[in-house]
Parts: structure tokens; sequence; C-alpha cells
């Protein structure tokens, strides 16, 4: 019976893992990073990811992120939505603070207007950014 | 009984679990999943500034000659050096370059620190004891012939601005003075939706940048044989704006405009450019401080021409 007992438990917790940690929470893309830049700044972290609908090419929604430690004078990011093979542009957006730690989420950068890149036509060029008495840059470009 | 038993436990379990992922997808609506995992990708990634600076002030005497560095921290790149004093545009020459230029294009192996020594023998200045310097790197400074390969090329990145003293300086300081000619219009409500702010407190020291052309915003591509409007706004800050063709800078001497932004009201900077830029490809507008409080900016970049 304890045995019988053990053995549901752990069953039940690997389904209960999986219903709670399985694909809803796993992050599409990612991500790149650096161990220095100066002596007082630590890491610059850059990151975008792109969450997407399961099943379907569409993305829905596009993540990036700076780091670094401590206070700089600029930390930030910068988003360029563009066609892959025109290089149009057809959305920019940024998120810029003094904190160590900037992040910056558009929901609704793929809209109606813009249709034509629904067709999994687009990547997301970002820039990740510190400045302080040197600065630190990483640019980046992710496929949707 | 065991079995019934055994078989009540995992159902209650089971229970358990459809509660927690419902209460999940309330927070996070949208599903997702990782179907494009790793298809993000590095392009550039580098550390530039003034090799051993901390912070402190410096005397203008600090800029004769001064080494500065650019830690590449991936594939090879090439970065533009430019660096402005007081928002003017300055003239320096490096150890491997004799001749004085606004932009030396700097190349870095992958992985690799480039040191480069840097030397101005004279400055454009206002009539000032204390100056700001800003610095900042174009990214690969050169032709980019399409559209499709512009990317993050032209990309300015800058380190932050400093402060400098030129009390018992030899150099010679040259004062320029330039008209303004940019006119203000109040920022409307439309116009702040547009900017996707609620409040003119939301725009911080950067600045906010549109081109029109034909009342039109320009994209991907301008016409350099009409008339263009330079729209910028931000928290208060004074600039002077350059012209970049190529990834250089346009004949700065004459093409620099004082310009001012401050909160509700856009600074509108009307310009014809010269003929010759037709034959051209690549264009953006660059706005140097005249302070250490705000930023390079830049405008979009654009291809010279049409689709």
């Amino acid at each position: 019976m304890k045995k019988s007992l053990i053995k549901v438990t752990i069953v039940s917790a690997l389904f209960m893992g999986l219903a709670t940690f399985g694909p809803s929470t796993v992050k599409a893309n990612s991500d790149t990073s650096s161990d220095y830049y100066g002596s007082y700044y630590g890491n610059l972290v850059g990151e975008n990811q792109f969450y997407k609908q399961p099943g379907s090419p569409l993305a829905k929604r596009v993540d990036l992120s700076a780091s670094v430690q401590g206070s700089v004078d600029y930390v930030g990011v910068k988003l360029s939505v563009k066609n892959y093979s025109t290089g149009s542009n057809y959305y920019s957006s940024g998120s810029y603070g003094r904190a160590g730690t900037y992040y910056h989420t558009d929901w609704d950068f793929l809209k109606s207007e813009n249709a034509s890149i629904y067709n999994n036509q687009c990547s997301a060029f970002g820039t990740h950014e510190f400045r302080h008495s040197s600065s630190g840059v990483v640019y980046t470009v992710t496929y949707a | 009984m065991k079995n019934k038993l055994m078989a009540v436990y995992f159902v209650l379990i089971l229970i358990l679990c459809g509660c927690s992922s419902n209460q999940q997808e309330q927070v996070d609506p949208i599903e997702i999943h990782n179907d494009n995992a790793d298809t993000t990708s590095v392009l550039y990634e580098f550390a530039h500034g003034i090799k051993g600076y901390t912070g402190t002030e410096l005397a203008l005497n600090d800029f004769n000659e001064f080494t500065y560095e650019i830690n590449n921290k991936n594939k090879a790149l090439d970065l533009g050096l430019i660096f402005f004093a007081d928002g003017y545009l300055q003239r320096y020459k490096t150890e491997d370059e004799e001749n004085l230029d606004y932009l030396h294009s700097i190349s870095v192996e992958k992985s690799k620190i480039k040191d480069i020594k840097i030397i101005m023998e004279s400055y454009q200045l206002d009539n000032k004891n204390t100056h700001s310097f800003n610095i900042g790197g174009v990214l690969n400074p050169s032709v980019i012939k399409d559209l499709a390969s512009y990317q993050v090329n032209h990309s300015i990145s800058q380190s932050s601005g400093i402060s400098v003293q030129s009390l018992n300086t030899d150099f010679q300081v040259k004062h320029l003075d330039k008209e303004n000619t940019f006119s203000e219009v109040p920022i409307t409500e439309s116009d702040k939706q547009q900017l996707n702010i609620s409040s003119f407190d939301d725009l911080n020291q950067n600045m906010r940048i549109k081109v029109l052309q034909d009342n039109k915003e320009v994209k991907d591509y301008i016409n350099t044989e009409k008339s263009i409007d330079i729209y910028v706004t931000g928290d208060y800050g004074l600039y002077n704006m350059y012209i970049f063709v190529d990834g250089r800078p346009y004949n700065p001497e004459e093409f620099v405009y004082p310009i001012e932004s401050k909160k509700g009201y856009f600074s509108i900077q009307s310009l014809k450019l010269p003929v010759e830029l037709k034959e051209k490809k690549n264009l953006f507008f660059v706005f140097a401080p005249k302070n250490t409080v705000n930023f390079i900016e830049q405008s979009e970049r654009y291809m010279i021409g049409s689709e």
C-alpha cells in the first residue's frame, strides 16, 4: 500500500508539474548575454522573446530587455520590426531609464494595418544598450 | 479496495492540477510555445569608451591626445567614431590616419579589443569655460546598397556626456555662430496618441523625431529633391542637427542646424538638400546635445530615392 501510494504521488506530481510549468510558460525565444563591459558595470544582457499561439506562426508579442548591474546614465531597448525580405519598416518602439534593468513589451505590434506581415514575414531587430562613462550595446535579430 | 483508494487519490490530485492551470490562464491569456527556439541571433555586441575614464571631470587639454577603447564581444565590425563638443562635430585624426576628419572608421576584429589613439588639434566650441563632450559610434559607416541590408547598420551608440573645463588651454577655440531657423507648433491630443504618451511627463531625456515630406511621415525611402520637415520633441534640450549621408557626416561646417526640444511642442526644421545627394544611398539626421544631460539622438535611417 505504501509503495503504491508513493508511486501514485510521484506520477501525480509529474502531471502537476507539466500542468503548471508546461508550454504556457516556456519562452519562445531568447537570447544573448555578455560577461564583461568594463570594470564598473558587470553584465549587459540583451534578450528578445517572441510569444506565439500554439499551432500558429503568428507572433503575438515581443519582449526585449536590457540589464546591467548598478545604476547608469541610460539603460534601454529599441525595437524595430521589419519585413525580412524587403527590409521595409513596420514598427519601432523603445523604453529606457536609468535603473539597472529595463524591459519593454509590445503586445500589439502586428496590427491589422500591417496584415501583410502576418504571414510569418517579419523580423525584430533589438538594440539593448547602456550608456555611462563607457557604454555597451548588443544588436540582435529575431525571426517570427 | 486499495485500487479504489488509489484511483480517488489520483483523481483528487488531477482536479487540483486543473485548478492551478485555470488560474494561470487568467493571468496570461496568451498561450505560448517554443517552436522558434534558437532563432534569435546576435548581430553585433561591443562596448566602447575613453580608456581608463571613470567619470571624473576632465580638462580640454586631456583631449589633446587620448586612447579610445572598443571591446568587441562578437563578430568583426567597423565603428565610425564621432566627437561632439558643445554639440559641434569635431575634426580629429588617429594614430593610423593622419588626415583630420569628422569620422574615422575603426575596424575591430572578431572578439578583440582595439585601442586607438585619438588626436585633436583644435575645437569648435561655444564661448564659455565649461563644455560638454559627447562621443558616439556609427556602426559600419559605409554605403548600404538596399533596404533589406540596412538592418542595424548606421545605428549610433554613445558613451555618456563628459563635462570638460577649458581653462588654461593653448588650443585654438573657435566659436561657431549659427542662426536658429526652426519653428514651433503645439502638440495636439492626436499627436500624443501617435507618440504613445498620455502626459508630456512621459517624455524623458530622450528626443522623439519624425520626418515628413508632402505632409506624410517618411518611411524607408526619402526624396532628396523635395523639401523635408524634421519634427522633434522631448524633455528640454538644445541640440545641433547634422545630416549623415552613407553613414558619414555630410558637410558639417555648412549643414548644421541649432534646434531645441521642449515638452508640449514640436520644433520643426525645414530644409532643402543639395542636388548631388540624389546620387547617394543612405541618409539620416543626428542631433548632438549641447549639454551632458541629453544624449546623441538619431532619426530613422532612410534609403535615398524610391522603392
